[in-house]
């Protein structure tokens, strides 16, 4: 009977830290005797194994009894839980329309359409998966160390008082997270194709690679700039998912520099030329026209919904 | 309703008490077995992977001391309220009461 008591107690001591280990095992060794005694006062006679089995599994497994003791610990606590909880689901949905719209960008254009879609998709894994373990950790460190979020200690709701380009201005109304982090995903693939992390030059699908001339130089740096001040605004969206008037003219001034440049790439002739060498049947050389054409009807579609985009923030403006 | 809600919804509203419960039961000295048992005479049950943390967690917290001392051959460790432990059983006291009136004028 006896062994049965001390191998319990030996698996509890294995799980119990080193100071108190001892101690709490003298303890409770001690209270399961103390039933032992009782129950063995109750019946007449001594305990068989199965009744004590049926005793020591009322403690509890070791582990349990062992977790009781110990400090009650969390890799996130709720303090800082929500926060955490919202920017891993917007981590997981920018990966998730990212790896959306270049999987179907994939299906349009490639080839090998369901190999290249298949691929697309691991890769959209890892990075969601990469992109929420990078996440937790920060947010680990955060909450670990105890350091105190801006966000949250700068509260006050009599901050939402004017000031200009303040964050803190009357809301004019709610801005959809859904929508800024649809915006964010686009801004991210134009940003990875214009700096060249997209091939462009495989995207026609009939075998002829096309690249852009030197006519596109002088909008190199503006799109650029553009994409991550705008990633950037929307980021602040995403925090802040409400407009306010000096937002909504930022993001006026936004739109109106890409429609600018929209319009000043529609203007401009010959943007697309063919990879020389890469046509050796002249047949399907009018691959450049097509791309071309592809590339001044995608242009006019941006160009009209930021047009849309001007016109619906002069109307909040106006209407505030 | 679910009766895991209704028990965790138990479980919430018996923590604080059995707090109060076990400083008010240590006035007198007891080891965890008896203090247990006298719990339980008295309508409050409480399992010991309960009790035995709770009785190391206000003994750290400086409500409670302790002691082992041998009894019936064995050697057990004795609890007590401390002095810090009388105050803040006081203090606890009344916060009940007066809880306790509310919500017999509520319910």
């Amino acid at each position: 009977m006896a062994g049965l008591i001390d191998q319990y107690l030996l698996q509890l001591k294995t799980y119990l830290p080193a100071k108190q280990r001892e101690d709490i095992a003298a303890e409770l060794g001690d209270s399961i005797l103390s039933s032992v005694g009782e129950r063995e006062r109750e019946l007449g006679r001594k305990l068989v194994d199965d009744e004590l089995v049926a005793l020591l599994k009322g403690f509890g497994h070791p582990l349990h009894v062992a977790g009781r003791y110990l400090p009650k610990q969390y890799l996130i606590g709720p303090g800082v839980f929500p926060l955490y909880w919202y920017a891993l689901q917007a981590v997981v949905i920018v990966a998730a329309v990212i790896a959306a719209i270049l999987g179907a960008i994939a299906l349009l254009t490639d080839p090998r359409p369901m190999q290249s879609f298949a691929g697309l998709l691991w890769d959209a894994w890892w990075v969601a998966l990469n992109a929420a373990a990078v996440v937790t950790l920060v947010f680990a460190v955060i909450d670990y160390q105890g350091i105190r979020l801006r966000l949250f200690e700068d509260y006050d709701p009599r901050k939402h008082e004017g000031g200009i380009l303040s964050l803190r201005a009357a809301p004019l109304s709610p801005i959809p997270r859904s929508d800024t982090i649809f915006e964010i995903a686009t801004v991210a693939i134009l940003f990875a194709w214009w700096v060249g992390w997209i091939d462009f030059v495989n995207m026609t699908g009939v075998g002829v690679a096309v690249q852009f001339t030197e006519a596109i130089e002088p909008f190199y740096w503006p799109v650029l700039v553009l994409c991550v001040a705008d990633a950037a605004r929307l980021g602040v969206d995403l925090v802040y998912a409400y407009r306010t008037l000096p937002r909504t003219i930022l993001r006026l001034i936004f739109s109106i520099a890409w429609l600018v440049l929209i319009v000043l790439l529609f203007r401009t002739d010959g943007l697309i030329e063919a990879v020389p060498g890469s046509f050796p049947d002249p047949s399907r050389f009018d691959a450049v026209t097509m791309m071309e054409r592809v590339f001044r009807v995608t242009l006019f579609v941006l160009g009209a919904v930021t047009a849309a985009t001007i016109g619906a923030d002069l109307v909040r403006i106006v209407r505030r | 309703m679910p009766s895991d809600l209704i028990e965790k919804l138990r479980l919430e509203l018996r923590r604080g008490s059995l707090i109060l419960a076990v400083l008010a039961e240590l006035d007198v000295e007891h080891y965890g077995y008896t203090l247990r048992k006298s719990l339980a005479e008295l309508g409050l049950e409480i399992d010991e992977g309960t009790l035995y943390p709770l009785l190391r967690r206000l003994e750290s917290q400086g409500l409670l001391t302790s002691e082992w001392r041998e009894e019936d051959k064995r050697q057990k460790r004795f609890y007590r309220l401390s002095p810090e432990g009388g105050k803040v059983l006081e203090q606890l006291l009344h916060e009940w009461r007066t809880l306790n009136a509310a919500l017999d004028k509520i319910v």
